[in-house]
């Protein structure tokens, strides 16, 4: 079975377009979103309806919560002051545009999907707001797939598609007490060894920022266990456009034709999300 | 030799006036600058008198005082702005005392593609000083320019490697059409008793100089940060980016500095009210410039090596 997994569109309805005709000619048998279906780009109704219409598994992302939720970002959520406002910009021009249905829609996504080994999130399985960033510290990375139940973990959130395989490894736990007469006795004493894992991040169909406006993809072929990265040129001059034309901020635009993300991102691999 | 105790510098913007008076100024035991066309926006001066220790920024209306005290043994450099037109010039001093330096962007070096022939040029450059009129081509003669000067701003083998040009212009012409007629735009914008945010500012920066408010030619600015320091940025079309500079000024942890800072930005189609509200938007608030200053400081007074150590790994790009 050919899976194609998708996340990230960010209100890009051009984007997700050629996105849905590139995993049609690649004959996939079941699509997956992982959320942030809106934010940013300038089609948030449409984007939603589409995905709605054509019954597309998807969960929620963090920007599609925060629509439902409001803003309650943790620190990990904006890199930089700048960042923050804009980003409290485009939520609040989506906020004034969506439709009542389309809010009804993303309420009620679930927060992660399974398909028998296979786990799809937005971020994280603990959090849609946690980046899983691909240089971050393997016991951690490993701690996140075993959460999830899964030996393939699915996400997005950060933009940038990556494969990360967490190879077999050894963990072992020793438990030392202290005892009354001051020695210390070991009380656990146990070694686990952990099977091959993968995060695969599927990048994004909307807001690219991998240094050029193609949207990315992932195809997931469960017969032959083969994972491949899809980048899809599309008409980002038409969603430029759209951006000015209903009046977001002119950047937005600037950053989409360049492959710069509009404001979210992640620099700090170690930092756990607390919200 | 002859003693020329003023010097006029003019120059297309980014051609490296400034740089060229630093190294100059840094030469003498004492030296006096004025900028002529930077108004009560001193960037350079700032730079200049914060980096070069014995040179004494002056104002325009301080000019006609200094060459009635001064000793003539201090030299005076006086940067003329690229906007601004020679023949107008009305000062308080005979012209022909002046040394007139017309610093221009050599075709030679602009055309340099390998390490080898980019020595052989400097060393060229580095000796070439000649009368304006014999380096112009023909049809770029100007009669504004002659009795200048002109050199090409190479000073030392660093500088010339560290500002490598990274695309050739398509002729000199750049070089030395100084007329006022001229269709770059200056934009200015104060910052003073503002703080940014340093990925903010990194962020606006990459912006800035790759396009996204117009067509840039140049520009600097003095950018205060919450960790107290001021960094001076440059971009230069066409040369390889310049690590920030972090100027020799005292940390300012006591709320808004009290100080000059600010950014100037010179090109065409510049969409100035879109960058005054970026640069807005970059700013902290007040409560937290306080609030991290206060950190900042408790943490020096706690470990003043570790916290100077931290702060100057932090840098903007």
């Amino acid at each position: 079975m050919k899976i194609a997994v998708m996340s990230c569109i960010h209100g890009n309805y051009e984007a997700l377009n050629a996105v849905l005709s590139d995993i049609d000619a690649q004959n996939a048998d079941k699509i997956y979103c992982l959320g942030d279906l809106v934010g940013y780009g300038p089609h948030p109704n449409a984007v939603v309806e589409m995905i709605r219409s054509l019954d597309i598994p998807t969960c929620q992302g963090c920007w599609d919560e925060d629509i439902v939720e409001g803003l309650n970002a943790c620190e990990c959520s904006y890199p930089s002051v700048l960042a923050e406002k804009r980003g409290r910009l485009a939520h609040e021009w989506t906020n004034q545009v969506i439709h009542p249905e389309t809010r009804s829609f993303l309420a009620n996504l679930p927060f992660s999907l399974r398909e028998d080994n296979l786990c799809f999130v937005h971020g994280s399985p603990h959090n849609q707001h946690e980046y899983l960033m691909p240089g971050m510290d393997a016991f951690v990375a490993m701690e996140r797939v075993m959460a999830a139940g899964a030996d393939i973990l699915f996400c997005g959130h950060t933009h940038i598609p990556y494969v990360r395989t967490l190879d077999s490894g050894q963990l072992h736990i020793k438990v030392q007490m202290a005892q009354p007469n001051g020695q210390s006795q070991i009380v656990t004493d146990r070694a686990v060894t952990t099977p091959l894992k993968r995060i695969v991040n599927a990048g994004s169909v909307g807001e690219p920022r991998h240094g050029r406006p193609n949207a990315t993809y992932v195809m997931y072929d469960t017969n032959c266990d083969r994972i491949t990265l899809r980048e899809v040129e599309y008409n980002y001059q038409k969603t430029c456009a759209d951006i000015i034309e209903k009046g977001l901020p002119a950047i937005f635009a600037w950053r989409l034709a360049r492959g710069l993300e509009f404001a979210e991102r992640a620099d700090d691999p170690t930092h756990i999300c607390e919200r | 030799m002859q003693s020329f105790p003023v010097t006029l510098v003019a120059g297309a913007p980014g051609v490296g006036k400034t740089t060229w008076i630093y190294q100059q100024a840094s030469l003498a035991q004492s030296a006096a600058y004025l900028n002529l066309g930077a108004e009560n926006f001193p960037i350079d001066a700032t730079y200049l008198s914060t980096e070069c220790p014995q040179l004494t920024a002056i104002a325009v209306d301080e000019l006609s005082e200094f060459l009635q005290r001064s000793d003539q043994s201090i030299p005076l450099f006086i940067e003329l702005g690229f906007h601004i037109d020679p023949a107008s010039l009305e000062l308080p001093i005979a012209p022909e005392t002046c040394r007139k330096i017309l610093l221009v962007q050599s075709p030679q070096f602009s055309q340099s593609t390998d390490v080898e022939s980019r020595s052989e040029s400097q060393s060229q450059l580095l000796t070439s000083s000649t009368k304006s009129s014999e380096l112009l081509h023909q049809d770029q003669q100007n009669d504004e320019w002659t009795g200048w000067t002109c050199i090409s701003p190479v000073a030392s083998p660093e500088d010339f490697l560290d500002n490598l040009p990274t695309k050739a212009y398509e002729s000199s012409r750049l070089s030395i059409d100084l007329t006022p007629e001229t269709t770059l735009q200056i934009r200015r914008s104060y910052l003073q008793g503002k703080v940014l945010d340093g990925n903010s500012l990194e962020t606006f920066w990459h912006e800035l100089t790759h396009g996204a408010y117009g067509e840039l030619q140049r520009a600097k600015g003095i950018f205060e940060l919450v960790d107290g320091r001021a960094l001076l940025l440059n971009y230069r079309a066409g040369y390889a980016a310049v690590e920030p500079l972090e100027l020799s000024l005292p940390r300012w942890l006591d709320g808004p500095p009290d100080r000059f800072s600010g950014l100037e930005v010179v090109g065409t189609q510049l969409d100035q009210p879109r960058i005054v509200q970026t640069l807005t938007d970059c700013c902290l608030e007040d409560a937290a410039i306080a609030y991290y200053q206060a950190q900042i400081r408790a943490s020096q007074a706690a470990s003043p090596e570790v916290s100077q150590s931290v702060s100057q790994g932090a840098t903007v790009s």
